[in-house]
């Protein structure tokens, strides 16, 4: 019996954090560079975003159920494997086994923040998102640094997703091209957390660019 | 290092159902010895540390020049061939365990069946022989032939199944070595009439894209195989095969 179904949905999560979700987190962190230019222009831009006739289509469609998709199949994944790092202490098998903490961390912040800060309103009548109710969140240090934690294992789930996904779709194939990568994935991960990280800060007023 | 002595501790199973437990030995030191000559030195002569006679260790080998890969367990927790382990280069005492990724039948001989399966699924071999001569196969360009000969050294050993966190009880995974012999066969002109089917192979549960990337088995492979070359290469062939195949539908 010849099977396809497991080969699409490895090919599928790995294309998925890509494509929509990458692309996305970098739209999502632009969004949030806004709340540097100050309080109106931030509302403004959320009130812009939220303002577009049907966005939970959008929503559903390029975030919410890829995230389902990529989350829940990935935890899967991390079921499926059994980590070796005692044994085999080489960098490469040290990132395998930090992609899936990271994608767990991640997956988990993703719910707890999608549901406050999106669907917040609607289950737990919180107010509506403003850069005032983010601020206001952001001064308990354990919001702050559950954020901090989220965004970084994010920026490092998606930066060291690239490295394997050029991997697993046959884009880098030598080892030239494979370390060239592992350099752009680190690049990408510092720079997507220092760039949420300054948005962070802003609605503290403690923004540094 | 002028030890006096040689110490090894070993892992040992009477059968393959029966619990595994430890014995240790201590054996008299005499330089340029390694693991094997060890094992043989303890069928000789029994007898543990504590002085007791015990049923001698078994293990397999074959060639003791590691191009057979029939030694191959876990040497101080690293997955290689016991008789290009030397005494002399090992950390004391040394740990013998049977390879953990495959069926232990009695103390370090483990039953590699699986390995010979993938290859048999993947249909890693070439299709020459006719009832008639079909002459000469084509000519092979040379620089193909470079990676392609490393690729052809592949003993079937089990270090890098061994070393890779994919393959376990709860995962399918095919491994490294049925990958990279299917870009080898794949590469070969004769061989390339068939690299379809072996494609296909790869793309059922258990195959090339059940890869997680950790890398182990490169830096495992005793025959130094370009490994994760091969893997993406066969990504490559995998991704062009199902991309271009559906739309050729």
């Amino acid at each position: 019996m010849s099977s396809y179904r497991a080969f699409t949905l490895r090919k599928l999560q790995s294309l998925l954090g890509v494509l929509p979700l990458g692309v996305f987190f970098f739209v999502h962190l632009t969004l949030n560079s806004a709340a540097a230019k100050g309080e109106n222009v931030y509302n403004t831009v959320i009130g812009v975003m939220r303002g577009f006739p049907n966005i939970w289509v959008y929503e559903w469609v390029i975030i919410f159920i890829p995230l389902l998709i990529h989350g829940l199949y990935g935890l899967w994944i991390w079921w499926t494997g059994k980590s070796n790092v005692t044994r085999y202490g080489n960098y490469r098998n040290w990132m395998y086994l930090l992609q899936r903490l990271s994608g767990i961390i991640a997956f988990i912040f993703l719910v707890y923040h999608v549901f406050v800060f999106r669907y917040g309103e609607l289950f737990f009548k919180i107010p509506e998102l403003s850069f005032e109710f983010i601020a206001l969140q952001f001064t308990d240090p354990l919001i702050f640094a559950i954020y901090l934690i989220g965004l970084v294992s994010a920026a490092f789930h998606f930066g060291n997703g690239i490295y394997t996904f050029c991997i697993t779709w046959g884009i880098t194939v030598g080892q030239k091209s494979q370390k060239f990568v592992n350099l752009v994935s680190w690049v990408i991960c510092i720079v997507f957390s220092l760039y949420g990280l300054n948005s962070m800060l802003a609605f503290l007023g403690k923004n540094i660019f | 290092m002028a030890n006096k002595e040689i110490r090894l501790k070993i892992k040992r199973q009477d059968n393959q159902s029966s619990a595994p437990y430890w014995q240790e030995f201590v054996l008299p030191y005499r330089p340029t010895l390694n693991v094997i000559s060890c094992l043989m030195e303890i069928q000789r002569n029994p007898v543990d540390a504590t002085g007791k006679t015990v049923s001698p260790v078994i293990w397999e080998c074959n060639c003791l020049e590691e191009v057979c890969g029939a030694c191959s367990m876990l040497i101080n927790g690293k997955a290689r061939q016991a008789c290009s382990a030397l005494i002399d280069k090992l950390a004391q005492p040394i740990v013998l365990e049977p390879l953990s990724k495959f069926p232990t039948v009695r103390d370090l001989m483990i039953d590699r069946t699986v390995m010979f399966k993938n290859l048999k699924k993947v249909k890693a071999w070439i299709n020459i022989d006719g009832t008639h001569d079909l002459g000469p196969g084509p000519r092979f360009p040379e620089k193909t032939r470079l990676w392609a000969y490393e690729l052809s050294r592949c003993m079937t050993c089990g270090c890098c199944m061994e070393s890779c966190p994919q393959v376990n009880p709860s995962s399918k995974f095919i491994g490294p070595t049925a990958i990279a012999q299917v870009r080898l066969m794949n590469a070969l002109p004769n061989g390339e009439m068939d690299a379809e089917e072996r494609l296909n192979a790869l793309m059922q549960p258990g195959g090339a894209a059940e890869c997680g990337n950790a890398q182990n088995c490169e830096k495992a492979c005793p025959k130094e195989l370009p490994l994760l070359t091969s893997i993406a290469d066969i990504n490559r062939q995998l991704t062009v095969k199902s991309i271009f195949g559906l739309l050729r539908k």
